[in-house]
Parts: C-alpha cells; sequence; structure tokens
C-alpha cells in the first residue's frame, strides 16, 4: 500500500517528521518499508515563463524562444513543439539539469540559434506518455519556481507492507485513521457534496441478485454527460506518484 | 636343410626377436610366433610324417630340447623385461615423502546456530522435537487456521507433490502434530528444513527454521517477551535491545514480530559517514515472527481454549547466522566452499 503523506494530511492534520510518521506506523503494526520520492528525477525542473517566441530563420519546425526562469534570468531557448507560445508557462529543464530518462541539458546551439535548457514535455518529464507537444502548466505559475513545489506534488510516498488482517488499511483513509489516533489528532473525511437531479436510478436500470448468498449488496450510480477526455493535471501527477498511468477521466476516476 | 638343422636354427632365431621386444607385448608376439599352435616350431614338426619312421625318434629328440630351450630364453627375457617395467612404474616414487593429511571437516555454521540455540532453549526447560518434511496440506495449512482458500496462504510460495501433499513450508506444523500427541503443559523446540518455491538472492528454495511452542496454563505474552529477549540476547550479546511490533500470522493472536538492534551498526543506523546497509538506517533488523496460539489452533488440535493458552514463535537459522557471524550473501552457506566452511 502507498501512502502519499500529502494526501494523507487532507485527512488528518499530520505534521510531524516524515521518519517519525514512518516508525510511528511500524510500530501500529504497519511495517514501513521504503520512503520513496516519486518526483525525485525532477528536482531541477523550474516553471519557465515564455516571454518571447519567434520562428527560427533557419527551421520551420523549430521556434526560438526567451524564457523567464525567475531571478531576473531570461534563457534563450531553441523549441521544436509545435505548441509553443508566447506568454505559456511551461517547464523548463536548465543547462545542467538531468531528467528522469537521464538526458542531461548542455549548452547548445540549433541550426546557429544558441540554446540554454529545454522547455519539456510530459514525456520528457517522465510524468506520461504525452509528447504532442510540450507540458503547459497553469497561468499562476510562478517563474524559477520548482516544478515539484509549483504543482504541489506528492513528493514522499511512504511503502506500507499491510498484513492481510488489516484490509482496513489498504486505503489513504482507513490509514489516516490510524494516523489520528497514534498522534491524537482529529480525523475528518473531506465534504464532497453530492447533486443529484433527474429520475431515480433504480428507474434507469434493474438489478438482479439470484444468489444473495454470494453478492449481499449491488450499489450503482447512474452519471451522464461525462466526456471522455485527460484527468485534471493534479489528478494525473497524483496517480503518477501512487504508481499508476493516467488514462483518461473515467478511467483514472476508477483506478 | 635337414629338419635337425632347421630346429636348432631356431634358437638363435629366437634369441634376436627377443632382444628386438622391449615390451611384454612384443615379447608375446615372439613367443606366438615361434612356440605358438601355428608358429615356426609346430610347423617344422607338421613335416615330421615326411621322414622314414627311423629318423623320426632322433629328429622328435631335438625338437624337444629345442622347445625346452626356447621356452627358457622366453622365460629370462620376460623376467628381464618385468623387471624393467616396475623400474619404469616406480620411478619418481620416493618412499621417505611425508603422507597427504587427510582434511578434517568443521561443523557448519548453520549447525552451529541450531545447536547453540537448542542449547539456551534446552536450558530454559524446552525439549527437542522433530516433523516430517513432506507433508500434509492438513498440518501445514488448515490447523494452523489456513484454510484452502485463506488469503495467509499467499504469503507462502508452496511446493506441493499432490493436491495434499506438500513440503513444509515452515515449522509450524510440527507445533500441531506435538499438541495432538501429548497433553499440556508443554514446551518444545523444533529444529528443520523448510522449503518454499522461491529462488533469488536473498531466497533459497530449502532453508532452516526454529520453532519454539510453550502451552499450559497462564502462559502469556509477557512470558513470551521475557522468554524471547533472554534467548535474543544469549545468541546475540547482552547488550542487544528488543522490540516488539505487532504484525500478523493466521496461527497466533496477537502476533508480533521481534526486531534486534543491528548487530552490525550497534542500533546506530549507520557506520561513520554511511547508511548501515543491514538495518538500511533504522537501527533494528527484523529477526523473528511470535505470537499468542490462536484459539482456533487450540481447537483443531483437542485442547480447550479457555483451559490452556500458549505462545509459538519461528526464525529463519540463515538469518540468524548471517546477522551473527556477519555473512553478507545467503548462498554462501549452500555453495559448500571449504575455505567459507572452515572458518566456523
Ligand atoms: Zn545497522
Amino acid at each position: 500500500m502507498l501512502l502519499s503523506t500529502k494526501w494523507l494530511r487532507e485527512y488528518t492534520p499530520c505534521d510531524v517528521a516524515t521518519q517519525t510518521l514512518s516508525d510511528a506506523l511500524t510500530m501500529l503494526g504497519l511495517e514501513v518499508e521504503d520512503i520513496l520520492h516519486p518526483f525525485a528525477g525532477l528536482k531541477d525542473v523550474v516553471v519557465g515563463h515564455v516571454v518571447e517566441c519567434g520562428r527560427h530563420p533557419e527551421a520551420d519546425k523549430l521556434s526560438v524562444c526567451r524564457v523567464d526562469v525567475g531571478q531576473g534570468e531570461v534563457l534563450d531557448i531553441v523549441c521544436g513543439a509545435p505548441n509553443v507560445a508566447r506568454n505559456q508557462k511551461a517547464p523548463v529543464a536548465p543547462v545542467g539539469a538531468v531528467l528522469p530518462g537521464g538526458l542531461e541539458i548542455r549548452k547548445t546551439k540549433l541550426r546557429g540559434q544558441p540554446s540554454h535548457g529545454m522547455i519539456c514535455s510530459e514525456r520528457e518529464l517522465g510524468l506520461s506518455g504525452a509528447h504532442d507537444g510540450i507540458m503547459v502548466l497553469p497561468e499562476d505559475c510562478v517563474p524559477g519556481t520548482r516544478l515539484v513545489d509549483a504543482l504541489d506534488v506528492d513528493a514522499e510516498v511512504l511503502d506500507i507492507n499491510v498484513t492481510p488482517n488489516r484490509a482496513d488499511c489498504l486505503s489513504v483513509i482507513g490509514l489516516a485513521r490510524e494516523v489520528a489516533l497514534a498522534f491524537k489528532l482529529p480525523f475528518r473525511l473531506p465534504e464532497y457534496p453530492l447533486h443529484e437531479s433527474g429520475a431515480d436510478a433504480s428507474a434507469l436500470v434493474r438489478i438482479e441478485i439470484p444468489d444473495p448468498e454470494l453478492c449481499r449488496l449491488y450499489q450503482g450510480r447512474i452519471l451522464e454527460g461525462a466526456a471522455v477526455k485527460t484527468s485534471p493535471l493534479h489528478v494525473r501527477c497524483r496517480l503518477f506518484a501512487m504508481g499508476v498511468r493516467a488514462l483518461s477521466n473515467i478511467v483514472d476516476a476508477t483506478n | 636343410m635337414s629338419l635337425i638343422a632347421e630346429l636348432e636354427k631356431l634358437i638363435p632365431d629366437l634369441r634376436t626377436e627377443l632382444i628386438r621386444a622391449c615390451s611384454l607385448q612384443e615379447l608375446e608376439q615372439a613367443r606366438v610366433a615361434c612356440l605358438g599352435r601355428k608358429g615356426s616350431l609346430a610347423r617344422i614338426m607338421a613335416r615330421l610324417p615326411e621322414l622314414a619312421p627311423t629318423e623320426r625318434p632322433a629328429v622328435g629328440q631335438k625338437a624337444n630340447e629345442v622347445k625346452t630351450r626356447l621356452t627358457e630364453l622366453m622365460e629370462q627375457r620376460t623376467a628381464e623385461l618385468e623387471a624393467l617395467e616396475d623400474a619404469r612404474r616406480l620411478s619418481g616414487f620416493d618412499a621417505s615423502l611425508p603422507g597427504r593429511a587427510p582434511r578434517q571437516g568443521s561443523r557448519h555454521p548453520t549447525t552451529l546456530v541450531i545447536e547453540e540455540i537448542c542449547d539456551i532453549f534446552q536450558g530454559l526447560g524446552y525439549e527437542v522435537a522433530s516433523g516430517p518434511e513432506v507433508e500434509a496440506d492438513y498440518y501445514n495449512f488448515e490447523a494452523l487456521n489456513m484454510p484452502p482458500e485463506h488469503p495467509a496462504r499467499d504469503m507462502q510460495d508452496t511446493l506441493y507433490i499432490t493436491d495434499r501433499i506438500l513440503m513444509r513450508t515452515h515449522t509450524s506444523p510440527v507445533q500441531v502434530r506435538t499438541m495432538k500427541s501429548r497433553k499440556p503443559p508443554l514446551a518444545v523446540i523444533v529444529p528443520g528444513k523448510v522449503y518454499r518455491r522461491d529462488s533469488d538472492l536473498t531466497h533459497t528454495p530449502m532453508f532452516h527454521q526454529i520453532e519454539g511452542l510453550m502451552v499450559g496454563r497462564d502462559v502469556s505474552m509477557a512470558q513470551l517477551r521475557g522468554t524471547l529477549t533472554v534467548f535474543l540476547r544469549g545468541v546475540f550479546g547482552l547488550e542487544t535491545r528488543v522490540r516488539f511490533r505487532p504484525s500478523f500470522f493466521p496461527f497466533t493472536e496477537p502476533s508480533a514480530e521481534a526486531d534486534i538492534s543491528c548487530c552490525i551498526c550497534g542500533g546506530r543506523g549507520h557506520s561513520g559517514e554511511d547508511v548501515c546497509r543491514v538495518c538500511k538506517g533504522t537501527g533494528w533488523v527484523e529477526i523473528l515472527g511470535c505470537g499468542m496460539v490462536d484459539p482456533a489452533v487450540f481447537e483443531s488440535v483437542g485442547y480447550d481454549p479457555e483451559e490452556v493458552t500458549g505462545f509459538a514463535f519461528g526464525l529463519g537459522v540463515e538469518r540468524v547466522a548471517m546477522l551473527k557471524y556477519g555473512i553478507g550473501d545467503l548462498r554462501m552457506f549452500f555453495e559448500n566452499d571449504a575455505r567459507f566452511l572452515a572458518q566456523f
């Protein structure tokens, strides 16, 4: 069972050091086998603000950009992505950064134009398979901030060995209950207000249970008007931290 | 040439052949050529009927003389050549060299650890018990509160012989066998081989476990802690700290895992600047599983859980040996490298 310490705090305000938390869980019989840092490979990547973006004089598919990476530093970067545009916020790997795939960013020249970094796609960051363009960040990201801070990702994840008698701890809520008790903290379930409309589900679908011994309860809800598309960024990042590949909003919701 | 002359000529002929022969094999060839059934002597004798009857006795006598002489020559040369071959075989042999000392083996570290652990528990009044390695599913799982669909069976990879017969995956079936054949109170320690379908850097398909069981009136978790603390300090040294963590085993409730302070880094979690590799920086290493015998197990062996309580524990012998002797690689226990074994 993987438990993000950030996710845990949505249920209980536990702000002790990760090692202290991990020791406490272990002594509760929820042995922490490892403390993972799923985004460790992105420590060098920062938020950049594309302040200028023009055609490369020698190549149709390349753009020559000037990217503000904070603290008054503006980098010349040649970018090959079709979606790069002025005023975008995007992840930038400056010279010296090493990306999760092992690629080290160096000072280079592309068709005569100097390039001092790389504007990254999600695939280059190891976040997903998306490589049809650079990853565009929300408007309010501040240039120069580390990407992992700007996205407020689940930076620390505990790998917990849950024994077969503790199936109740195979969920973030279950583990949060244990943590709340261990540190004498309040435990609260977030509120998800439900807006019901239209006909009752039972009017639309009939469920038959031929053998109630084998299935004591079947619950369902009808959801209408959902369009299959990519999940929001924070959902995709969370799934990545949990070692699950984001696919689409519907699949991701069930994950 | 008369037959007599031909007979006489056989002697110098054979002499020449014998001098040429320099092995027993060549000597035999010369003998066959001269004295064999189709040899030169036999060929001359075959012509005896050509002679007048009066001449025959003289030639026959000569033939006997020649044959005796030829046989003498053969024996002489045979003796010479045998002596030569013996000398060749013995050359390089020095009877005054000291002999090779037989290499004496030593006890295997696994055996040493089993003996040491059994010694400690025998000192505490435990008896040593044993059971079969080829075991019925019933003793290995079912009687230990693991019915066929129990999820805890997933914790182990079992080598099955038939659907109901398997290689025991732990020494715990001996708990059941002991309780079924005896009445409480009892205290046994069970060393033995166990088998799992697992083979990599840190797992071998066969390894050794030691199981302990104490059953009686008012046996308590406090006694379990006391007993195991005495035992672990006996093996790892008096300064060893012991902690118990809640855990889960289907045949004990409550269950715990016992950790000892890391004997490689002294429980500090690091040696100098480096994080200790054995305890991964935590200062603790897991050493055994234990717990209070589950009432369901008492019921399956016919004990009354209202009358008796008990504790059980189990540990891996190789793991203890690795920590005790600072051995980094599990496979060394099974490779039988004499240079490794001689160090214990
Ligand atoms: Zn250590």
